[in-house]
């Protein structure tokens, strides 16, 4: 039998005291509970004037997670889903959405440069850039249109930030993170 | 042919698909897990119409749809627009919220390619 340690959850506390979380879960997604923190989303922020578009960043980065997350648990339907963490967060000035996932090292140039690309563009360009991929064919292993990222840039205000932190020499940990300004 | 009608649920809208009248709704919020295995009886119901040489009359009538629905969106309207590109009858209507001005915006950019008759219409 396993011995009953005590857990210190304090530290715990005390960092997403200090994040000002609306939202954060980590573990493994499964459609239901991306559904179930979407409604807590819409609870929390429903006098929120962005609401509509904080709450569809959320679904696109929690639906990336659920599909390409490269940690894998299979759940109670014995359908394969990705892990990862999603927060939503929010300060005087504003919300941040963000998630966080492993993801293979090669997948890291690819990531860099589409986001990179992205964040270069005026809101025009996002526009014409989302219609041309819309338009073309589905990128191979893809459930979505290849376009949440740049959906995800379309609804946020300012640059989409992103970060790697490598673990070792197949996987690396990437957070990505949109910003929405409080209108007042 | 057959009608059919699927219920809403929390992530997929409702969608009606009657063959008499040759008329498509799709109402409501769309998310699901997969959206092209969601979405296909839809376009088995459309082959089976065109193939019939029936009058299409198709409204969306959507608060939201996440990136993946938006991909299905644009090739339902690509499928009506060959359609109407070789002689058959179609009609797209666009409803949106009256104070909704995103799904507006996004009914506008989907029907800039289109040559078909795309009606755009608020509700309260």
């Amino acid at each position: 039998m396993m011995e009953n340690e005590v857990i210190n959850l304090f530290k715990t506390y005390q960092e997403t005291s200090e994040y000002n979380l609306l939202v954060s879960f980590k573990g493994r997604l499964s459609q239901e509970v991306l559904t179930e923190l979407g409604s807590m989303i819409r609870t929390s922020l429903s006098t929120e004037s962005k609401i509509k578009k904080i709450f569809a960043v959320f679904i696109e980065l929690a639906q990336n997670m659920l599909h390409y997350s490269a940690e894998r648990k299979i759940n109670e339907e014995q359908k394969d889903a990705g892990v990862g963490i999603l927060i939503v967060r929010e300060n005087s000035i504003g919300y941040h959405v963000a998630s966080g996932n492993l993801v293979l090292n090669e997948k890291i140039e690819f990531l860099t440069e589409r986001i990179q690309k992205i964040n270069s563009m005026n809101k025009d360009e996002l526009k014409s850039f989302y219609q041309q991929q819309l338009r073309s064919e589905r990128p191979e292993d893809s459930k979505g249109a290849g376009v949440g990222l740049i959906d995800i840039a379309r609804k946020s205000d300012g640059p989409l930030v992103f970060r790697f932190d490598k673990l070792d020499g197949k996987l690396s940990f990437f957070t990505i993170s949109a910003f929405f300004t409080k209108e007042n | 042919m057959e009608s059919l009608h699927i219920q809403q649920t929390k992530t997929s809208p409702e969608i009606i698909l009657e063959s008499d009248k040759g008329l498509a709704e799709i109402i409501g919020e769309s998310y699901p897990e997969n959206a092209m295995a969601f979405y296909k009886p839809v376009f088995e119901w459309l082959s089976a119409i065109q193939t019939a040489g029936k009058q299409i009359q198709f409204r969306f009538q959507m608060d939201y749809f996440n990136t993946s629905s938006s991909k299905v969106i644009m090739d339902i309207l690509d499928n009506l627009q060959k359609y109407h590109d070789k002689g058959g009858k179609v009609e797209v209507e666009w409803l949106y919220k009256e104070d909704d001005e995103d799904m507006q915006e996004t009914g506008e950019e989907f029907s800039s390619d289109l040559s078909l008759p795309f009606k755009m219409k608020s509700y309260k």
